[in-house]
């Protein structure tokens, strides 16, 4: 891994992967909004509602997923102090705060017509919420500290202790009674779902995949250039 | 699945959640999107400008 912490190296890496992934992308998620919209039966007594799902769910699932990435990024910095490491955890934050958000909305406006609510204060819902407010925090640390290294830092510890909160997600409505339904796919016994609505969901989870490492990428290379505008700035001003 | 209504949830009364969901996705999923490129193309092209290498060369093409 620590070879690509040199930027130059990950620059050229980057380069040459972002054809591939924004092609790849733009296929599987067109396969998957196709599958979503149009090959997906209705839910007996969800009806249309449940075309919801194929968005909700993998947004759901990509915000848990940023998460693991901030903080097991946040963590190779803090331990190994790999260069490039604080760059990913920063670069992976708004893309998860951007699914949590989108979990969020699209949750509230599935819960509208099928439970009669936008909103309940339950484990599922509220544990979800402080995910995003755990997003906002770290950017917010970022962007509030003057000095690079000690916003790291700070972030970094936040982001290990927020992770408390991920199995608090995933667990929240075995735990708890919830508006909220258990766990469809991953579970014991496999999916309760027929096979067109799963198809259409973990098409649509890859494309959302892709489109992380899509915007990852970019973003990791302009915190790079971040880096070098900084440097080009000080040698000038040293001159 | 505790506290699940039961019934057919009727469409046309959906359809607007419907919408509105697939709506505020396109809008988040692709204003990202666009936000990341736009600040990876500006700060792409600030790098080029300050860097010394591409400063020494215009300096070269003006005197020759």
């Amino acid at each position: 891994m620590h070879k690509f912490a040199n930027p130059a190296r990950f620059n050229r890496l980057a380069d040459r992967l972002l054809p591939w992934v924004t092609g790849l992308f733009l296929i599987v998620f067109t396969l998957g909004l196709y599958s979503a919209l149009f090959i997906a039966p209705e839910d007996y007594q969800q009806s249309a509602t449940a075309r919801i799902m194929f968005i909700h769910v993998p947004s759901a699932w990509m915000s848990m997923f940023c998460y693991m990435v901030v903080a097991g990024a946040s963590f190779t910095a803090l331990v190994w102090k790999h260069p490039l490491a604080y760059l990913g955890a920063k670069s992976a934050a708004p893309i998860g705060a951007m699914f949590t958000a989108a979990a969020l909305a699209t949750g509230a406006l599935w819960g509208k017509p099928t439970w009669g609510t936008f909103w309940m204060w339950d484990g599922r819902m509220t544990s979800v919420l402080v995910l995003f407010f755990l997003y906002l925090g770290y950017m917010a640390i970022w962007s509030s500290m003057e000095d690079q290294e000690k916003a790291g830092k700070a972030s970094s510890i936040l982001a290990l202790v927020g992770i408390i909160n991920i199995p608090i997600i995933k667990f929240s409505v075995d735990w708890w009674n919830s508006l909220h339904q258990g766990a469809s796919v991953i579970k014991m016994g496999g999916p309760s779902m027929p096979g067109a609505m799963l198809q259409a969901l973990l098409l649509m989870f890859a494309a959302f995949k892709l489109y992380f490492v899509l915007v990852f990428l970019w973003r990791m290379k302009t915190e790079i250039n971040y880096k070098k505008i900084a440097v080009f700035r000080q040698a000038r001003l040293s001159e | 699945m505790t506290n699940m209504p039961t019934g057919i949830v009727d469409n046309s009364a959906a359809m607007p959640y419907i919408y509105g969901a697939y709506g505020v996705m396109a809008l988040l999923f692709f204003g990202l999107a666009l936000f990341a490129y736009g600040k990876l193309k500006k700060s792409t092209r600030e790098a080029e400008r300050l860097n010394p290498r591409n400063l020494n060369k215009n300096k070269t093409n003006k005197k020759t």
